[in-house]
């Protein structure tokens, strides 16, 4: 049976989408591996020896393939969802971090140590365009309706807006520093950017590209070792995710005023974040505790944590 | 968009100038006549350096300044340097960047309020002191201390000294910077040139936010910062006694990295390093 993704959150060609296996995948940047949780019991099925310092994680468009970013190998390692097993690894240029995946296929990388992103095409290995940003380029995001592609860098503390038509830069928007991630409201209206340093969240008006709500007092109102990092937004649109890094809590904000509702405490060094599709579940990677949490979204409670490799980093959940 | 090629330094000759403006004026002209940088003279803020010109803090500072300007191109915004001696400091700089022992309390009285990073004087009287415009990147010699005996209650009798930065760290983003370092000068980052490093962002992150900026207003933003990043984990910033407020790596006698301080779980945290006798 196949799937088709509501048409609200979409690239207008609609996306089939193969039978969900609901696996969780979980990158292990220190123990080269992805941890695959089957999401319906908690249990471990299997780790994937992946390769060398996997970091970001994103599926296929059809979901068929699990991309992962190895760092120290210069490459995107394709793993077949179903088969588990590792299909080839593209060459991605110098040191990708973290990709999204565009519905036409393209992935867009952010390569750390060259201040470049990169547009890949997975099926060719066609380097299709390299775009010079700032200084450790991070987080990738690509908006709703598939024009444009939002790069944070990190150490130049900026989103740069790139036109996927012709792969310039059409923006570079100053937040807070150390922007790792973002995302994008449904109807493509705004994105929400996370400030690891500063301990910022940063609302932009994409219209405009300028910040129109920023919340600076995570510190104060969680506590004071708060580090934005990951940054969900709930299917209905009501609230913002916000892993905290060494803050070891998720906060939940209102996406319109960024104002706290809650926080939930998990696991240490919290970074890479996924939603089940009907946004009841909330899987989060606690680093140095080699676990993900799983949170109850309708209680705002962890409800059980998954072992995983050394250092887990990023989550993706195909369900 | 183009790269970034090296720092645009200019050596000012100490000649008496009538005005300090027109000694700046006359460092640009020389250094767009001698073709080392041409964009330089199109430089919309100018930095001082006053210190050795072997100064490992001088490399930070060419580092953190092109990094500013790779920031800086995709704003419109590009910085410059300028070499001045400690008496002819041309008053068009916008800040100044010192490695300079001893000499901190007079350069800050004569810049005319304009911000004096001391990158290398670790005197705790200096911070006593309460200096206005003096901002210490280097760690005060009673943070040190006490970054030491954190480390010596959990390691009795650890060998240990304190520093500001450690050339082959990797957690955070230290690797990142550690790599571009020694990738341009071929040798790893120490302090020094760490603090030079941190001065030149923090100055151009500052002035990229607010390009109508004046010396005046780009020190009470700095002062007021709360986020500035070192790429050593923790947001920095300043104390009223112009120290800032940071983490240090504690190496052993062989210079090998052991940890960094405030050890985890340290009450007080980022202040649990030095005192604070201005607030």
């Amino acid at each position: 049976m196949l799937r088709l993704i509501p048409a609200l959150f979409l690239f207008p060609i609609p996306q089939v989408l193969a039978e969900p296996t609901y696996r969780l995948f979980v990158t292990n940047e220190a123990g080269d591996s992805v941890t695959v949780v089957d999401s319906r019991t908690g249990e471990v099925e299997t780790t994937v020896d992946v390769g060398d310092r996997p970091r970001g994680i994103g599926f296929s468009p059809g979901r068929e393939r699990v991309y992962v970013a190895l760092g120290e190998e210069n490459a995107i390692g394709v793993i077949n969802t179903a088969t588990l097993e590792i299909e080839r690894k593209v060459p991605a240029g110098s040191d990708p971090e973290a990709f999204a995946v565009h519905p036409n296929g393209t992935i867009y990388l952010s390569n750390e140590d060259d201040g470049v992103a990169t547009a890949l095409d997975p099926e060719s290995g066609e380097i299709l365009a390299e775009i010079k940003v700032g200084l450790e380029p991070e987080g990738v995001g690509i908006s709703p309706d598939g024009e444009q592609v939002l790069v944070t860098s990190e150490s130049s503390n900026m989103v740069h807006v790139i036109s996927v038509a012709d792969n310039k830069l059409v923006a570079n928007i100053l937040v807070g520093a150390r922007p790792r991630e973002v995302a994008f409201s449904p109807d493509g209206r705004f994105f929400w950017v996370t400030s690891e340093v500063a301990g910022h969240v940063s609302k932009v008006d994409r219209s405009t590209n300028r910040i129109v709500a920023v919340n600076r007092r995570l510190r104060r109102e969680i506590n004071p070792r708060v580090k934005p990092k990951g940054i969900v937004l709930s299917p209905d649109g009501t609230r913002l995710y916000v892993s905290l890094g060494r803050g070891n809590a998720i906060a939940v904000m209102d996406p319109e005023t960024l104002e706290l509702q809650g926080s939930v405490p998990v696991g240490v060094r919290v970074w890479g974040l996924a939603l089940s599709r009907d946004g009841s579940r909330l899987y989060a990677a606690n680093g140095p505790d080699a676990t993900v949490s799983v949170v109850d979204t309708a209680s705002l409670k962890e409800i059980a944590t998954i072992p995983t490799g050394e250092m887990p980093w990023g989550v993706v959940l195909d369900d | 968009m183009g790269t970034i090629g090296t720092s645009r330094i200019v050596t000012l000759f100490s000649r008496p100038s009538p005005r300090d403006k027109g000694a700046l004026a006359f460092a640009v002209a020389v250094l767009a006549a001698t073709s080392l940088a041409p964009s330089a003279a199109g430089a919309d803020f100018a930095l001082a350096y006053v210190g050795p010109e072997s100064s490992p803090a001088l490399r930070g500072i060419q580092l953190g300044i092109d990094e500013s300007n790779i920031q800086g191109e995709f704003l419109g915004v590009q910085l410059a340097l300028v070499k001045a001696e400690h008496q002819a400091v041309p008053s068009g700089a916008i800040a100044i960047f010192a490695d300079s022992l001893g000499t901190i309390p007079d350069l800050a009285a004569k810049s005319g309020g304009r911000a004096v990073f001391n990158l290398s004087d670790g005197s705790d009287a200096l911070r006593a002191a309460c200096l206005p415009n003096a901002l210490h990147v280097h760690p005060s010699d009673r943070m040190k201390a006490d970054a030491v005996a954190q480390w010596r209650a959990r390691n009795p009798g650890a060998r240990v000294s304190a520093a500001a930065w450690h050339g082959r760290a990797v957690k955070f983003a230290a690797r990142d910077l550690n790599n571009r370092y020694r990738n341009r000068f071929g040798t790893d980052m120490d302090q020094l040139a760490w603090a030079g490093w941190f001065a030149a962002r923090a100055v151009g992150d500052t002035l990229m936010r607010d390009p109508g900026a004046d010396a005046a207003s780009l020190l009470l933003s700095l002062k007021e910062a709360d986020g500035l990043d070192g790429q050593k984990g923790d947001p920095h910033s300043f104390r009223a006694s112009g120290q800032l407020r940071q983490p240090l790596v504690l190496v052993d006698v062989d210079g090998k990295l052991l940890g960094e301080a405030p050890v985890r779980g340290a009450a007080g945290g980022l202040d649990s390093l030095g005192t604070s006798p201005c607030e």
